[in-house]
């Protein structure tokens, strides 16, 4: 709860202070160092042989495999393919999310680029770097880690992230000067989330001053009782982790999917692939083929509509994990999903009155004008 | 660890890897590429401006 409270003011008086942008500056070079610390760390794991000479089988070999081995003896590799719940997560949880596709955020920063700006190579490169953390880091450092330490049964069921935090301080224990690249390692993960949750506040900010016409004061109050309400709910109805967890999924995941899979159709057949690529190589130094345009167009939205179809009928017969169950028979996914519903209707008001402000202003302008 | 295992390993980390030692050389060698990129610390949304 303190750290929360404390996460909570440390983003707040940065947006309110105007500070972000001299974080995020400062994060051109804390990320980089972060990966070099992850480096480190990824050199101690593939270096931990056996820790506990009584357990033979807890090693770094078995420990990848348990990672990357395709599971097919069993059947469960075919299983997971199988699964529209897993494709959902993989593409609006995992992809969509920490590349910030499908909500406001790139829509926004996209708003402020240049005509010229390079879209093709700035995008590539984000990607890279994004799957570069993800795929190389992550997934050679904390499933395999959290193998050696924990065990089979201590993986099974827990989340990545979850297990970092769990067996990443192992990792450090065993390494000279283990505290020091620790310290620091955890330090800068902190600031890449501090930037993360403030690239997240900026755009409803911005829509607030922009669109609104509030003053500094007045938006990030707004947005910060929005925001402290929130909080307190998903704090209150703790138990079982059930208001987070619908909140999560139903915005986190579902919401973000539909998002991105309307603006995947948007670019393909509203915009057009002609315009669309027009844009794209506008000022790129990297060719973007054309044959992008018809993925975007074709087999993007074929698909994320298929993973939808496959995933909805998965959840309308599921007996266990079904968030439509949940939301008919839960009163506290009711509410999380009220919640949810009531900030939507509010954040579209926001925007409508905003476009009348905008509408009033050009109005204005073109007056003055004549 | 299985072969199919090392497979799936060596291809995702190699492809990952070489994907973003390609874009880092492309920005670096591309004459002017870096005054066309963007992190969000260039990115003036009201909020950030003092």
């Amino acid at each position: 709860m303190i750290a929360l409270a404390i996460c909570f003011v440390l983003n707040f008086v940065l947006i309110y202070r105007g500070l972000s942008k001299g974080i995020e500056k400062f994060c051109l070079f804390a990320m980089p160092l972060l990966v070099v610390c992850a480096l480190v760390v990824l050199g101690r794991v593939l270096t931990l042989g056996t820790p506990d000479p009584a357990q033979p089988d807890l090693n770094v070999l078995n420990g990848l495999g348990y990672m990357w081995n395709p599971k097919t003896t069993d059947g469960s590799f075919m299983q997971s393919l199988m699964n529209g719940q897993m494709w959902l997560e993989a593409t609006g949880q995992q992809i969509f999310f920490s590349l910030s596709v499908g909500f406001g955020i790139i829509i926004t920063y996209a708003s402020y680029l240049k005509k010229d700006d390079d879209v093709a190579l700035s995008s590539l490169t984000s990607n890279a770097g994004n799957e570069f953390c993800e795929v190389a880091l992550g997934g050679l450092i904390t499933i395999p880690a959290a193998f050696i330490f924990l065990g089979t049964a201590g993986v099974a069921g827990q989340g990545t992230f979850d297990l970092g935090f769990k067996v990443l301080p192992q990792v450090f224990e065993t390494m000279p000067g283990g505290r020091v690249v620790g310290t620091l390692f955890f330090f800068l993960l902190f600031l890449a989330a501090v930037t993360s949750s403030l690239s997240m506040l900026q755009p409803a900010i911005a829509l607030l001053e922009e669109g609104l016409g509030l003053g500094r004061k007045a938006s990030v109050a707004m947005l910060g009782f929005i925001t402290l309400v929130g909080s307190l709910f998903v704090v209150f109805f703790s138990k079982n982790l059930m208001a987070l967890d619908t909140m999560d999924f139903w915005v986190g995941t579902l919401c973000i999917f539909l998002l991105a899979t309307f603006q995947t159709i948007l670019f393909g057949w509203g915009l057009g692939i002609d315009k669309g690529m027009e844009e794209i190589n506008r000022g790129a130094s990297i060719p973007v083929p054309r044959l992008v345009g018809y993925v975007l167009k074709y087999v993007a939205p074929i698909y994320l509509i298929t993973i939808f179809v496959v995933w909805l009928y998965q959840q309308i017969t599921a007996e266990k994990g079904n968030y439509f169950k949940a939301l008919a028979n839960e009163q506290v996914a009711q509410l999380s999903v009220g919640f949810i519903l009531v900030v939507a209707v509010l954040f579209m008001l926001f925007i409508a009155q905003s476009v009348k402000r905008w509408e009033k202003l050009e109005r204005q302008e073109q007056e003055a004008k004549r | 660890m299985t072969p199919g295992g090392w497979l799936i390993m060596l291809a995702s980390v190699g492809f990952v890897t070489g994907l973003l030692a390609w874009c880092i050389y492309k920005v670096i060698v591309t004459p002017d590429s870096s005054e066309h990129l963007h992190t969000q610390a260039d990115i003036h949304t009201p909020d950030v401006e003092t």
